[in-house]
This record gives structure tokens, sequence and C-alpha cells, in this order.
């Protein structure tokens, strides 16, 4: 483009002529694009596979089973609204009822160059693959919604499941209370601290109230040095809550989220296999019906496989649960009374049974300053 | 500019995570060495059944460690653990030479895996500290490590009970992943 326009201010005409040729001589490329363009924009077909190549392309470089799992476990809320707009534009083609199939392949095969490799050839592949498993998935969930499909659902693995994240939520919010507290009592130490040092300093300064002042002093010190224990105490508490609470529950929800994002899949197929089923056989919805029976029972082993995944991870998780609960409630319990009673042996020997050394005060310090 | 400046300074400052799986035979030290990085101790541990999980805060980075028990029984379980694992450790026991085979074939047996494919690898040789164990070339050689393509390693010699060796191998790792 800045070419063109230097060449023709330019008053050298060889110059000019020379760089019409090269232009014309890029002629044939610039023509394929052009025409594929214009092929493009006037249909509505083909205007909407464009807009499904946009977001789509992100996950051309990973293989088909890996790009729907990242559907999965990505916020999978906003990605389904957002192709919520597609049925509407498909279903002005007539096509894509009667073999949605088929009806992907004509407007990939528009697009497809001539020049193009092999490379991209199966990209595309994986990328059609890809948009009917999204757009087969997408009814599935839109059709669940509005109460037209059915789904399946295993009641008991649900409840289970609601239960967990039920314990997480709860759990999540014993955590936030245990924080703050530890926070406000950091604070509490910090000013006894304070304190203690503004007594030390008047009983050198007031002879005449100095023996009031060391005593004063040397509680808030006593104080100090018990509120530090408790502090590392109530540390380890947050410390280990947020891991089970943020870590090891929400892997086994990473699962879950796996499972039910499979579980809509294996109902989309499904649903798709029982409607071929039920429809007229001809010779030629036989071999759709053995591929739609295929893909069925492809995504049903991979269905049960999650589903027993989850099953175990959930025990699992249950006895982790138990374990380190059991732990940390006996060490809060232990070491929060025996501060509050006053009694400073037993809360040392509580932080000597679990193992727990009081750290460098300035490695404590972001732990929980920072969330 | 404000995008590059926050990233920047979540590189400088932001703390990292980096989730590890900890396998390997039973009785090859997991737990001791978990609980040595997390409470800086040696407590007495009974075979795991089922997993730990301890976050170790090292370098700016928060370490999840999953430990999962390794009795043959419970091998199995180890494949629910692998998504999003960024670092596996590999525990063996160097004083046990009669079952550095089997220690070697489940080591094999994980890397096939395709949710472990872009994992690093730390080899932990521990119990170095007793009088017959073998060294770290013999236990590279015996694992095949250095026949292993796309795949970064790095074997590190440990006595959990003492805590050495430790330190150096989270070092490896978090080296790596901030390249």
């Amino acid at each position: 483009m800045t070419d063109l326009r230097t060449s023709s201010i330019s008053p050298d005409d060889d110059n000019f002529e020379r760089d019409l040729q090269e232009m014309l001589e890029d002629g044939p490329n610039l023509n394929e694009i052009t025409s594929n363009v214009q092929g493009g924009t006037p249909q509505s077909v083909s205007a909407t596979f464009v807009e499904k190549v946009g977001p789509f392309s992100a996950g051309t470089s990973s293989s088909g089973t890996t790009s729907a799992n990242n559907y999965g476990s990505g916020p999978s809320g906003s990605r389904l609204t957002r192709s919520y707009t597609l049925p509407p534009a498909t279903s002005n083609v007539p096509l894509s009822n009667s073999g949605s199939h088929s009806s992907g392949r004509s407007p990939n095969g528009d697009f497809i160059p001539k020049s193009v490799s092999l490379n991209a050839q199966s990209k595309i592949e994986t990328l059609k693959e890809w948009s009917v498993n999204t757009f087969k998935t997408t009814k599935q969930f839109i059709s669940e919604r509005i109460g037209k499909a059915t789904k399946t659902v295993d009641v008991e693995m649900e409840t289970s499941i609601e239960a967990l994240r039920e314990t997480q939520r709860k759990y999540a919010n014993i955590l936030r209370l245990a924080r703050a507290m530890t926070s406000h009592f950091y604070n509490v130490v910090q000013t006894q601290k304070a304190l203690g040092e503004g007594f030390s300093e008047l009983a050198q300064k007031s002879p005449e109230l100095q023996e009031e002042f060391i005593y004063n002093c040397e509680t808030q010190r006593t104080l100090v040095k018990n509120g530090e224990i408790l502090l590392g105490a109530l540390n380890f508490f947050t410390s280990s809550v947020n891991t089970l609470c943020h870590k090891t529950m929400e892997d086994t929800l990473l699962t879950v989220k796996h499972y039910e994002m499979a579980r809509l899949q294996f109902d989309a197929y499904r649903a798709d296999y029982e409607s071929l089923e039920s429809g007229p056989r001809e010779a030629a919805t036989q071999l759709k019906l053995e591929e739609t029976k295929r893909k069925y029972e492809e995504h049903k082993v991979k269905f049960d496989r999650l589903r027993s995944d989850v099953q175990i991870k959930l025990r699992f998780l249950d006895e982790n649960r138990i374990k380190v609960m059991h732990k940390q409630l006996l060490l809060f319990h232990n070491a929060v009374s025996a501060y509050f009673s006053g009694n400073a042996s037993a809360l040392e020997a509580t932080l000597k049974q679990f193992n727990i050394q009081l750290k460098r005060p300035n490695a404590e310090k972001p732990s929980w300053i920072e969330s | 500019m404000g995008l590059s400046l926050s990233s920047l300074f979540n590189r400088l400052f932001g703390k990292k995570n980096m989730r590890i799986l900890m396998v390997g035979l039973d009785a090859a030290g997991k737990t001791t060495i978990l609980y040595k990085l997390k409470l800086g101790e040696i407590v007495t541990t009974i075979p795991t059944i089922g997993f730990n999980v301890e976050s170790v805060e090292y370098k700016n980075i928060s370490f999840t460690v999953w430990d999962v028990g390794g009795q043959d029984k419970i091998r199995p379980l180890w494949r629910h653990y692998f998504q999003n694992t960024q670092g596996l450790i590999f525990v063996v026991d160097s004083n046990d030479r009669e079952r550095l085979a089997e220690s070697k074939d489940e080591l094999t047996k994980m890397l096939q895996e395709d949710e472990l494919r872009d994992a690093l690898l730390l080899v932990f040789a521990n119990k170095q500290d007793l009088p017959n164990a073998m060294s770290c070339a013999d236990i590279t050689t015996a694992l095949g490590l250095q026949n292993m393509r796309n795949r970064k390693w790095y074997i590190q010699g440990a006595t959990a009970t003492q805590g050495t060796g430790l330190y150096e191998g989270l070092d490896w790792l978090s080296s790596e992943l901030s390249k």
C-alpha cells in the first residue's frame, strides 16, 4: 500500500512500472484471497462460520480431547453463554437438523484454499471435530435448561458432590473467621509489646513508681511471649485448613467438573443416537447410525471412567478431611483453651505435641497479612 | 504499559504456586520428607493409606506437595492425582537394591501418562546415610534416567531424617519453574 503511494508520487516511471509488475506477479495470490473473502461475506452461512472460527482458533494447536477438557475446566459459564448465540444462527440453515455432520463439512470445503498444507488440514479436522462436539454439547446444555432433553442423573453421587461443595463453603467461612481472629490477635500482641516497652521506660524514669511499672512491664512481656506461641498455633491452623479447603478439596472439585462435562457430552451423543435410532431405517442412515453409535459408546466409556474416578476421589478426600480436621481441631482447642486459662505450660506442650516451631516473626507475617 | 508493569510486579513479588506429586514405593520415606519440609522436624509416621497434602513455602514459591501412599495395592491411586502436576518427586530407598527394578517399572509406567508429559522429574535417592546405600550414579543407571527423552530430570541424594538434600531438590524445581 505504501509502496504504491510512494511510487505514484515519484517521477521515476520505470520504478513505477517495476512495482506494477511485481504487483501483477503477486496477483493470483491476491485474487485467491479476495475471492475467498468475497465469497464469505454475503452468505450468512459462511459469515457464521467466520464467527465460529474466531473464538475457536485458540484451541487449534491442542488435540480435540484436551481442548474439550479446557472447555470444561475453564470458566465454562461464560463460554457457554457465548456459544448460546450459535444455534439460532445455524438454525437458518435447513441442513443442520438433517445431518449436522454433512452441513459442517460444506462450509469448511469453501474455506480450504488449494495451497493448504497437510498440517493445516489436520488442524482444520481437529477444529471441525471440536466445533461439532461443542455445538452438540451446547445444544444439549440449552435443551436441558429449557427442559426438552433428558439427562443422566446419579442421585447418590449428585448428593455427595453437593455435600462437598457445601462443606467447602462452610470451611472457607471458618477459615475466614479464624484468619480475622488471628489478625486481631496479632494486633493485640503488638500493642502489648509496645505497652510493655512504655512501662519499662517509665520505670527507669520515675523512681517513685518504679516497682509498679516493673510489675506491669513484666506482665505484658509474659503475655506477649504466650501470645506469640498462640499465634504460632493459629497460623498453623489457618494454613492447614487453607490447604485442605483450597487445594485438596479444589482438586476433587476439578475432577467433578471434568465429570460433569463428560456427563453433558455423553448425554448429547446419547440423545443423538436415540433420535437416529427411532427414525426411519434406510441405507444412508445406517452408516450414520453406526458412526453415532461408535461416538456414543466412546463417550459412555469416558463418562463411566470419570464417574468411578469421582467416586474414589470423594472417598479418599473424606478420609483426608477427617484426618486433617481431627488434628487441627484438637490443636485449635488445646492451644486456645490453654492460652485463655493462663496455662502457659499446657500451651507450650500443645505446640510440642503438634511439632509446631515458632518461626521467625517476619517469616510468618505474609502468610495471613497477604490474604 | 499498566499491564506489563503489573505483570512485572507479579513476576518479582507475586507468590508462585507449584503442584508437586510425590510418589515412590512403600517405606521409601515420602511422608517423612513431606513433614521434614513442612515442620522441619522428624515425625513418627505410619504407612500412608490415602494421601497427605501440605503447602510448603520456599523461596517465594508455594509448593503444594501431594504425598500418596506407596503400597502396591494403592499404587493405582496415583493416577487420580496426576492432573495439573508440574513437578513429580519420585522417592527411592537407596538401600533397597532388590526392589529397584520395581521402582523403575512404576516410574516408567507413570511417565507414559499423558497428564504428566510436561512434569519435571525430581528423584530423591533417600536414606543415603545408611552404609550400604547405592550412589546417585548407580540409581540413575538402574532407573534408566539417562535414556529419557523429552523430560527434564534431576537426581538428588537425600537423607530425610537429617534433612540433607531436600532443599537442594526444591532449589532445582524452583529454578526450572522460573525458567
